[in-house]
């Protein structure tokens, strides 16, 4: 389904774009109204440049490309004809009307810098004085990292100026939101609530490669001697990476882990064999300051935020799933965490954060 | 279809350019439409789905790759922490339960016994094996599949028409004409 909040993110849907298996030659569509059924065929879109594997003719050069990564013999790449770009770099609007075909306002009350699907900035917010209501537009939490501190800036500008404006209420748009940088709702969560302590943990599968990684990760890591340069240097660099987990704090006793040993486990859960619980330790500048630089990673980020504005009693916040009517199952957030993207390269040598994604 | 009727369509998607912040998202997308609206400009991209399904089911089958790579993505697949909750779901999980090893089991089986005529079937039931496990951080772009997406040429959007009735599925953009009829036809205050 196409939806404002995804147009500015610049995506196709499933439906009209992205659809992975064949769905069929003819498409009709029916109207309740009465109106003629629309009658069309569905399409398919190839996603690889002609030129950069010349002619695939027969099904075996397209199993050799597509799926062995085996160019074609009659391929010549002086052929390659390079995609060609019309114009510079576009000014970047100051609201998202234009890319969401009309549905965001022009004017919004507060714009993060460079905002624009060519551009760095997400968020937006607007002021209903006549209905007392703020709405902070979060479509993303995939920001790149040198604007995020125009993001969490237009978040406290955001704060800063309903309240000063007396409004009662705030809606967090969400919706379409795919996650991102882990640490921005953590941030946005304080900015909101500056009392409060999220409780983020989590755990993982305990099984002999994990383990052996993480215990070689972890073992090298707090061998690198900080009185050497290089070392140190090193050592602040890996500090956020997944397999270095003292770093982390083990949720049970507020400490950190001392050793891959101690969290390992194995824990028993429904059948399966886990780690202990692991926390982020978000007084660790270090570690905030690489996990934010490195490849951003999505945790449960949407969950995390509607989650720990739950339940009214006590913070006062409620979170709405569209629709609030129960119409049947309802699109929720999801509560993965990202550790998916491993590389054979993770297992062949210790990863630095920037290929730990 | 026209080059014009295509540019058009990509003129409606509006999705040409690339953004680096799509190095976290579904790169599948963004690359398939970086790419995909490039050609469109050269009038190559777009074919029937028909076409594209005729094309990936001449593709043949190797039990030998696809074994290896079964192996290689159940490997992987060893890091993933929601196994046992996938097979045995709590209480309130809205999707039906999934025991990837025994899925993975019967595709190996099915391997063996060359049940699959062509790569697009073998991938296909791969593919779907993914999607069950319902994780936006579980995702495979690669093979015959990757190499076309299929798509209506118009979008639907689930829309209320005034904010308070339950929403119902428009063509996107048609719902402004359902809007203005029903402002229009209102009694004056």
């Amino acid at each position: 389904m196409s939806h404002p909040t995804f147009d500015i993110q610049g995506g196709l849907t499933t439906f009209s774009g992205a659809g992975t298996f064949y769905p069929g030659e003819n498409l009709t569509f029916t109207f309740e109204n009465g109106t003629d059924p629309l009658e069309t065929i569905w399409l398919a879109i190839y996603n690889e440049l002609a030129n950069y594997t010349g002619p695939l003719a027969t099904g075996g050069d397209f199993y050799n490309y597509f799926v062995l990564g085996l160019l074609p013999d009659s391929f010549d790449p002086t052929t390659i004809v390079p995609p060609t770009f019309s114009g510079g770099p576009s000014e970047a609007p100051t609201n998202w009307t234009g890319s969401s075909y009309g549905a965001f306002p022009e004017d919004p009350s507060i714009a993060q810098a460079d905002l624009g699907i060519l551009h760095g900035g997400l968020v937006t917010g607007y002021f209903y004085e006549d209905i007392s209501t703020g709405v902070l537009s979060l479509p993303s939490f995939d920001a790149i990292p040198e604007t995020i501190g125009d993001y969490t800036d237009a978040v406290s500008d955001f704060i800063r100026n309903a309240s000063a404006a007396g409004l009662e209420r705030v809606v967090i748009d969400l919706q379409r939101n795919p996650g991102g940088a882990i640490l921005l709702p953590y941030i946005i969560f304080k900015s909101f609530f500056p009392d409060l302590m999220p409780f983020g943990g989590s755990r993982r599968r305990s099984f002999e490669l994990a383990n052996v990684l993480g215990s070689a990760v972890s073992d090298y890591w707090a061998s690198l001697n900080e009185t050497d340069p290089y070392e140190s240097f090193l050592k602040a660099e890996l500090a956020a990476d997944e397999w270095v987990i003292e770093t982390r704090i083990n949720a049970a006793t507020g400490k950190n882990f001392t050793s891959w040993t101690e969290y390992q486990g194995p824990v028993n859960h429904n059948g399966d064999t886990f780690s202990l619980t692991e926390r982020y330790d978000l007084a660790n500048k270090v570690f905030a300051s690489v996990r934010i630089d490195g490849f951003n990673q999505s945790s449960r980020l949407c969950l995390f935020l509607t989650q720990r504005t739950r339940p009214p009693s006590t913070n006062g916040t409620q979170s709405c799933i569209y629709p609030t009517k129960p119409l049947g199952p309802s699109q929720s957030v999801r509560g993965s965490r990202s550790k998916s993207s491993f590389l054979q390269t993770d297992f062949a040598h210790p990863p630095a954060p920037s290929s730990s994604k | 279809m026209t080059l014009e009727e295509a540019s058009t369509l990509v003129t409606q998607h509006r999705s040409f350019f690339d953004r680096r912040r799509f190095q976290f998202l579904d790169r599948f997308v963004l690359e398939s439409t970086l790419k995909r609206a490039l050609l469109i400009l050269k009038g190559y991209s777009i074919f029937w789905a028909s076409d594209a399904q005729k094309c990936l089911t001449s593709v043949p089958f190797n039990g030998a790759v696809a074994s290896r790579f079964l192996k290689y993505w159940n490997e992987t697949i060893q890091f993933q922490s929601t196994l046992a909750y996938l097979k045995n779901p709590p209480e309130g999980y809205q999707q039906p339960a999934v025991d990837v090893q025994a899925e993975l089991a019967r595709i190996q089986q099915n391997i063996n016994e060359g049940s699959y005529a062509n790569q697009y079937e073998f991938e296909a039931d791969f593919e779907l094996l993914t999607y069950a496990l319902h994780d936006g951080h579980v995702t495979l772009t690669a093979g015959a599949l990757s190499a076309f997406s299929f798509a209506s040429p118009f979008e639907i959007a689930s829309v209320s028409i005034d904010g308070k009735q339950p929403p119902r599925v428009y063509i996107t953009g048609s719902y402004f004409n359902v809007a203005n009829d029903l402002a229009s036809s209102k009694e004056p205050a």
